[in-house]
């Protein structure tokens, strides 16, 4: 015992003696019977434990996996959210960070999911395994209310349990050998589901890309559309429209240039449309579209186009270039020659806001933040007169 | 060295014993209180503290404590730069300090100063053995059996705005189990300094055990608005929310990986006592998707085992990744290791014939052959991949088909698993949720590639780029089926619907002279139907008895010449079924 044991604090006296959890188990008789020897190794820890036992299995970790950088972006953003929090306990953080929504889910909605679940404890109403393609009414639904017109039937469609599970199993059905193309910045799921698929290269530090992707640098400069006379062909093409995180949604124009590409190469366009319903001109909502698409907008989305407007207005008011907002709910705010997980930093510490950092999305994010709009509306108008506060 | 007197190499009897400068106060303190002749204060080998207050009674042994306490903290004061107080000022100071707690006592210990009551108390020295007590010192509260203690503390530095909180844990024997210490450089108050470790307690609790615990704090302010669940806005309101909050974000994993309180009752309610945590289960939607993903976790390069026959979905699963080679007229495909589960070898492979795989798929209770492993062949199983550094991973889907005690229900009631084996399971046979979609994986801490790397944090990083996690819906079902008595005895007389339908087949099959196995732990019958193939067997009775049945081929070149039957559907539609067979098969 020639260090210290204790934390180099002064510690007030009432915090040792007067609890009773130290005092040694008294015993009653006036004979003392000798304690029970206590382990001589005793184990103090303060972190979860390392596994300090050398037993490994002699299976190789998955090179694909090791490739990672780091964890995948949004919970890296939470722990860091989580770690701040330890840090100023009082804080009231608002998240404008991952793509989040807040607002309930309408009644209308919510009492098909409970009559549905109620169904379930009937001997009529119990369904077991459905199709994997999905329940056929709802495929027909799907192909009537955002295809109609398109030839698009209900056999086309798959129901899912989200975009980002599909695109996993997109990349496992087009397997190691496929090269592909991302705009840049993106979606991080593309990228990474190709490196766990084993599509790609290294991760080379100097560019922040991966070996073998082919990145399509969408920019304030090209009108967040790439120049694709300067692409090389990849097999598959993830085009996301309108795109998280820019905001920037395909004009018609520019879709034709993209599907003839595609066309021209023999390559497979897997196109996200996720943010289609939030779409506020006339670009189009599919890539199936052809003149005359179906509108369809609503009430929540509203509230979220409304959030979106106060943010954009928030920034354009504090002197900076707002990019993306008009038809999708996240605004791609530009920090030129700023590191964007300093900035991340600095609107986290100084307004316990939370954002996204653009080179999360990309190296073409580099220099951008974007702001999601997905909030309740105090919190949208608190967080943006913190914002004030800091950038004024 | 000691840095007081500069003389000797310092251990802890130096410091509070030995040392002139802790020597003296021990002298001090001889004039005003009754505490043992310095002979007694004997360095008999490194329990040697404990050696000493064993011989003492309650008062001498706190009266001991005390200036141990003040004269270690005095080394601090000269390790940390500061000047020494003379031996006479801690003197009065350990007076001052005693004769406080006999004033709070006077008001009958239940008063609270600084947020604690008194429950003891000591007298100064009035002659040997004239010590007038009216209280005990109080036992070290035991905690309920199978529960574990956890008593917390925290300091708070008002000049420094510092604190430093511990935590330790004890089992009901009292006995040590683990403690933590930690420094905080920033702290408002003494009651944020308690709450601080009253988290901190709780996070390292959670992080190694499943038990449930008790947690002592001498923070009556604390303690009371805890049970109160006072939540209010201001700090402290906050402060007890993160008190009752685990640190999630930096010991759990990400959101996909389900909710804590499911994560939770699985480990609690279907692993008890197995040492499996909640952090490391991760709630899916269903096995066979959890398959896929860990199949995305291996990657190509390994090479696996299955059973032969087996549930199709790890088979297939590996030859999308490109684990295999091409498909024989048998349907074998390369380089998968088929381990033959017949009735001739009692459905468990004879292991010594299988040559090394990365990982083995294992299922039981088996779908298809309904064959449970025995205690014994899971500990061959373990000792089989441990001898080759291999993964299983361990199918449990239908463990609550098994009927008794006897036969394990989990993998990781096998010794030496958890370093070994990841564990799926699902509850879409045992509770309904087929359609619901619901399921979970167990991977274990200890569980880790050659290069020492983790498998968990590998499969965490699979599952939060390939999948958002379990439906919220889905998994309030999923707690329910498990934390309440009401929800599990729900869910057992399900399973024993099926149970019985299994027995109506079992005796169908059997009354007609076939060879019928499984049945007894899984909803499962598996029929010999010898010289025939299974595909045809299958066709003449659908064709003759429209009954559906599943051709034993299906599910590998060993379920040649097997039929399954499943026991899922109505009592009624069963026994018809048995009915059609049974004037077809005689």
């Amino acid at each position: 015992m020639g260090t210290t044991a204790s934390p180099a604090t002064t510690a007030t006296p009432s915090s040792f003696l007067s609890s009773p959890s130290f005092s040694l188990r008294a015993s009653k008789s006036s004979h003392l019977r000798p304690t029970r020897r206590l382990p001589v190794n005793v184990r103090c820890v303060s972190s979860p434990p390392a596994a300090d036992t050398a037993y490994t299995t002699k299976v190789s970790r998955n090179a694909n996996i090791a490739k990672l950088q780091a964890g995948y972006l949004f919970p890296e953003i939470a722990r860091r959210r989580a770690a701040h929090l330890l840090k100023f306990p009082d804080a009231k953080i608002i998240s404008l960070g991952i793509g989040d929504t807040t607002e309930p889910i309408p009644e209308v909605i919510t009492n098909a999911m409970a009559e549905r679940a109620h169904a379930l404890s009937t001997v009529e109403g119990y369904s077991g395994y459905g199709a994997e393609q999905g329940e056929k009414k709802l495929r027909a639904a799907i192909a009537a209310t955002y295809y109609a017109d398109l030839g698009i039937e209900e056999t086309d469609i798959f129901v899912s349990d989200g975009a980002k599970c599909d695109i996993s199993r997109l990349q496992v059905l087009f397997g190691s050998t496929v090269t592909i193309a991302v705009q840049d910045p993106s979606y991080p799921a593309y990228v990474d589901s190709s490196v766990i698929m084993g599509q790609t290269d290294l991760y080379q530090q100097d560019v922040q890309k991966y070996g073998n992707i082919q990145y399509m640098k969408c920019s304030p400069e090209n009108g967040f559309f790439p120049d694709l006379s300067n692409v090389a062909r990849t097999d598959i093409i993830f085009f996301c429209s309108p795109n998280n995180p820019t905001g920037a949604a395909a004009s018609r124009e520019q879709l034709t240039q993209l599907v003839k590409f595609a066309k021209d190469n023999g390559s497979i366009i897997v196109y996200d449309s996720a943010y289609a319903m939030y779409i506020s001109d006339d670009s189009p909502k599919s890539i199936f579209e052809i003149p005359g698409a179906k509108e369809a907008m609503q009430d929540v989305v509203g509230f979220y186009k409304e959030n979106t407007k106060i943010i954009v207005d928030t920034f354009t008011e504090l002197g900076f270039n707002v990019y993306g907002a008009k038809n999708d709910p996240y605004v791609w705010v530009h920090f030129p020659g700023r590191n964007s997980w300093d900035v991340f930093a600095e609107i986290l510490e100084k307004a316990n806001v939370v954002t996204t950092p653009g080179s999360g999305f990309g190296p073409g994010g580099e220099g951008f933040v974007r702001v999601s709009a997905f909030g309740h509306r105090e919190n949208i108008i608190e967080a943006a007169r913190r914002l004030k506060q800091l950038y004024k | 060295m000691c840095q007081r007197c500069g003389c000797v190499e310092e251990d802890g009897f130096h410091a509070v014993v030995v040392c002139p400068r802790a020597a003296a106060l021990w002298d001090a303190m001889k004039e005003v209180w009754d505490i043992p002749e310095k002979e007694q204060l004997m360095h008999t080998g490194p329990e040697w503290l404990f050696d000493l207050l064993v011989t003492l009674d309650d008062d001498a042994r706190a009266r001991v404590l005390m200036i141990i306490w003040r004269n270690w903290h005095n080394r601090n004061e000269i390790i940390h730069g500061k000047k020494e107080a003379p031996s006479e000022a801690s003197r009065l100071f350990l007076q001052s300090y005693m004769n406080s707690l006999l004033l709070i006592d006077a008001n009958d210990g239940k008063d609270i100063l600084k947020g604690k009551s008194v429950i003891s108390k000591t007298m100064e020295k009035k002659g040997r053995g004239s010590c007038r007590r009216t209280h005990e010192i109080a036992q070290w509260p035991k905690p309920p059996d199978g529960w574990l203690a956890i008593s917390v503390d925290g300091s708070f530095d008002p000049v420094q705005k510092e604190a430093g909180t511990a935590a330790i844990i004890r089992d009901g024997r009292g006995d040590f189990v683990l403690a933590s210490c930690t420094f905080f450089n920033r702290c408002r108050d003494a009651l944020e300094a308690e709450t601080l470790a009253f988290r901190e307690g709780i996070g390292i609790a959670l992080a190694y055990t499943a038990q449930p615990l008790v947690i002592q704090t001498d923070c009556a302010n604390l303690a009371k608005s805890l049970k109160e669940g006072n939540m209010d806005k201001s700090h402290i309101g906050h402060l007890y929310s993160l008190a009752l909050s685990t640190p999630e974000g930096y010991q759990g994993y990400g959101p996909e990986q389900g909710q804590k309180s499911l994560r939770k009752a699985i480990a609690e309610k279907i692993y008890l006592n197995m040492g499996i945590t909640d952090t490391e289960v991760f709630i899916s939607d269903g096995a066979q998707c959890d398959i896929a993903r860990l199949q995305m976790l291996f990657g190509r390069d390994v090479t696996i085992a299955v059973q032969d026959p087996t549930f199709p979905g790890y088979v297939d699963t590996g030859v999308i990744m490109g684990q295999t080679g091409a498909a024989d007229e048998s349907g074998r495909y390369a380089g998968i290791e088929y381990m033959r589960c017949a009735p001739e070898n009692a459905f468990f492979p004879d292991l010594a014939t299988v040559p090394r795989t990365d990982v083995i798929f294992f299922c039981s209770p088996n779908n298809p052959t309904g064959h449970a492993a025995s205690r014994d062949q899971l500990r061959q199983l373990v000792d089989f991949a441990r001898g080759n550094g291999s993964i299983v991973v361990f199918d449990s889907a239908y463990s609550s088909y098994v009927s008794g005690d006897q036969l394990p229900r989990s993998i990781y009631e096998i010794p030496g698993a958890r370093e070994v084996a990841i564990e799926i399971s699902s509850f879409s046979k045992f509770a309904g949720f087929t359609g619901v979609r619901l399921g979970w994986a167990v991977v274990p801490d200890e569980l880790l590639y050659a290069d020492g790397t983790s498998v968990a944090r590998d499969f965490d990083r699979v599952v939060c780029t390939s999948f958002n996690g379990a439906s919220s819906v889905a998994q309030v079902g999923g707690l329910a089926c498990l934390e309440t008595e009401e929800g599990r005895e729900a869910v057992r007389r399900v399973v024993g619907k099926y149970k019985e339908n299994t027995r109506v087949l079992v005796d169908t099959f059997t009354a007609l002279g076939k060879e019928v196995y499984g049945g007894d732990d899984s909803p499962y019958v598996w029929v010999r139907f010898p010289g025939q193939r299974s595909w045809d067997v299958f066709g003449e009775i659908l064709e003759k008895t429209h009954v559906i049945t599943v051709p034993g081929s299906g599910f590998g070149p060993g379920g040649e010449g097997f039929i399954r039957v499943s026991a899922f559907n109505s009592r009624e539609m069963v026994v018809e079924a048995c009915a059609r067979l049974t004037s077809f098969l005689a």
